[in-house]
């Protein structure tokens, strides 16, 4: 029986009425690869938030590798090896990409405000090591030499990068990525693939939202189909092509499933 | 231009910008060593006050992204600390007296800290408005401690290992001592990893806290800072002004902090000390429009915001970093 990284029990979230996430309930296990995927609005973006804490759950339980974490604060979460990526670029625009990358390994050193205001030797080596881990995943993604460009004046495709490179710099458990293939070309999408299997392989637990199927179905070990708030469909990709339901969700909507042999 | 040469000018730049520091520094020892009765010595001794002020509010306005209106609180405590310590209670030790009043503003930064910082934007900003304003009133009411609107006179000058700081050139290199080390230890922790995380929240807090950065902790210690930083000079203005009224910690000091960072470049750190220097300097030319002073600072304020929202030091930063780019040019 696999070791469960990331579990969600009869988890709700409602808005004044509006039920965004309606008794969800699933377990992904430490090494896998989970996307959610279901039409625009049913709920995917709010799983994500109430997973790394942004607002509470109205009901249910979330687990992180056996820890309940409804009532910690998204810093906390964070610390248990959490890393996210966001839909609309969480990249912080007015620093350089380097800084950026660097605020990924924040939470990784423990030196304090004092030790900092006084420069002692043990926080500039902890600088030291920062800047050079940061490096290596800027050489690694292409983009040693942007180091000192504001972030803000990046590509899209870099940007999207780069805040990926920053998520998975402090070499986190559990990784969740929104819309990660959004805006993407053919090219860029390739790579993204072959760097989240590379992050698997590296025993990084990855949980995926996603609109792009084709990638979906290349690297999910399961998906978990959302409609609505609710989850109508939980499976491996052959499985999940041939749901009705799933196929009755997206009728209509330009980005059907893929409609393998069947 | 490829990388061996942008790291080439990137070094001179920073070769640059010490060269730049270093003469700074040349020029603020010097002056009085060189003119030693000038009466710019007294304005550069207020532009050392207002400096250590702005540095620590840059590292919450500028880096952290907090604006604060209320500061003058901290100033006034810091002042009536020493005031109060040496006039009333015959305490001569200023430099704990100093410390006691650093304690005081911390106290009450963490009881208005609390609750105000949990607010954003306007509500923060009217929250510590409304802070400063009480503790003036609250000054102004406690009449047998703090002298109640005829203040305190008489305050004597900073002493410290039987020396006395009583002259203009003794207390010009005192405060710009305190200048150099408040703006050293700034530069660390804007440079450090808290820094970073300071300027994170100014951008996006909920960003900031899946950077595992603790953001409320960040804010109040950025709080904090500035605060002491604010005591320090309070406590440094008695000692050198003598005496101190209500009058002279109302709001118009926060007016002031806010318009002096802005225009010497907030979020730079050394545009306090730019923002302090240049608008003192501008004051004793203004001294002959009193009436028009609160206009003139909101004609300066708004010509700032709309043309050189960077500040003095930000827009030279960018003129800076810029130099040496070269543009493609039509035709090229």
């Amino acid at each position: 029986m696999e070791a469960t990284c990331l579990e969600i029990r009869n988890v709700s979230k409602n808005f004044n009425g509006l039920l965004a996430v309606n008794k969800v309930s699933f377990s992904i296990g430490i090494g896998q690869i989970v996307s959610i995927i279901g039409p625009n609005g049913a709920g995917k973006t709010c799983l994500l938030n109430l997973i790394t804490g942004v607002y509470p759950s109205s009901a249910g339980k979330i687990l992180v590798q056996g820890t309940e974490i409804m009532d910690k604060k998204p810093h906390e979460i964070a610390s248990l090896g959490i890393s996210r990526t966001f839909q609309t670029g969480g990249l912080f625009k007015e620093i350089t990409v380097l800084e950026n990358v660097m605020l990924g390994l924040h939470g990784t050193v423990n030196s304090g405000f004092f030790s900092s205001m006084v420069r002692l030797p043990s926080v500039k080596q902890s600088e030291e090591e920062i800047t050079k881990k940061s490096l290596w995943a800027l050489r690694n993604i292409n983009l040693e030499t942007k180091r000192d460009t504001l972030a803000a004046n990046l590509s899209y495709g870099e940007q999207k990068l780069v805040e990926l490179a920053r998520a998975v710099v402090s070499n986190p458990s559990l990784l969740l990525l929104d819309e990660p293939g959004a805006g993407l070309n053919e090219t860029e999408k390739e790579k993204l693939i072959k760097l989240i299997q590379a992050l698997k392989k590296e025993g990084m637990t990855i949980l995926l939202v996603e609109h792009h199927m084709d990638m979906v179905m290349r690297i999910s070990d399961n998906i978990i189909v959302l409609n609505f708030g609710q989850k109508i469909a939980e499976g491996c990709p052959e499985e999940i092509t041939r749901n009705p339901d799933v196929i009755t969700a997206y009728l209509g909507i330009d980005d059907a499933p893929y409609a393998g042999d069947s | 231009m490829n990388y061996l040469s942008q790291v080439h000018s990137l070094i001179i730049k920073i070769m640059v910008k010490k060269a730049f520091s270093l003469l700074a520094w040349g020029l603020i020892i010097s002056f009085p060593l060189i003119f030693p009765k000038s009466y710019f010595l007294g304005i550069l001794i207020f532009a050392g006050i207002w400096s250590i002020m702005l540095i620590g509010f840059d590292v919450l306005v500028g880096y952290c992204g907090q604006l604060s209106l209320g500061h003058n609180a901290f100033f006034a405590i810091g002042a009536y600390s020493a005031g109060i310590l040496a006039v009333k209670y015959n305490f001569h030790h200023p430099l704990l007296a100093m410390a006691i009043g650093v304690g005081i503003s911390l106290l009450l930064a963490w009881i208005i800290g609390l609750p105000s910082l949990r607010l954003k934007g306007y509500y923060l900003a009217i929250a510590t408005l409304g802070f400063g304003l009480i503790i003036n009133n609250v000054i102004l009411g406690l009449n047998q401690l703090t002298g109640g609107a005829s203040g305190l006179n008489f305050i004597p000058s900073f002493e410290f290992a039987g020396l006395s700081f009583d002259t203009d050139i003794r207390f010009y290199f005192l405060v710009w001592f305190f200048v150099a080390v408040i703006l050293v230890v700034s530069l660390n922790l804007v440079k450090s990893r808290f820094g970073r995380a300071f300027l994170a929240i100014r951008e996006e807090e909920t960003f900031a806290s899946m950077m595992r950065i603790p953001v409320f902790r960040y804010k109040l210690f950025a709080f904090f800072y500035s605060a002491v930083c604010a005591s320090i000079a309070g406590s440094l203005y008695a000692h050198y002004a003598g005496t101190i009224t209500p009058d002279g910690f109302t709001f118009m000091i926060s007016i002031h902090m806010v318009v002096m960072l802005f225009l010497g470049g907030k979020g730079t750190i050394w545009g306090g000390i730019m923002g302090a220097v240049f608008l003192k300097l501008l004051s004793e030319w203004l001294t002959a429009f009193q009436e028009y002073e609160m206009p003139v600072w909101a004609a300066i304020f708004i010509m700032v915001l709309i043309f050189m929202p960077k500040g003095i030091l930000g827009s030279l930063q960018v003129a800076f970093k810029n130099f040496g780019v070269k543009t493609i040019k039509e035709g090229e």
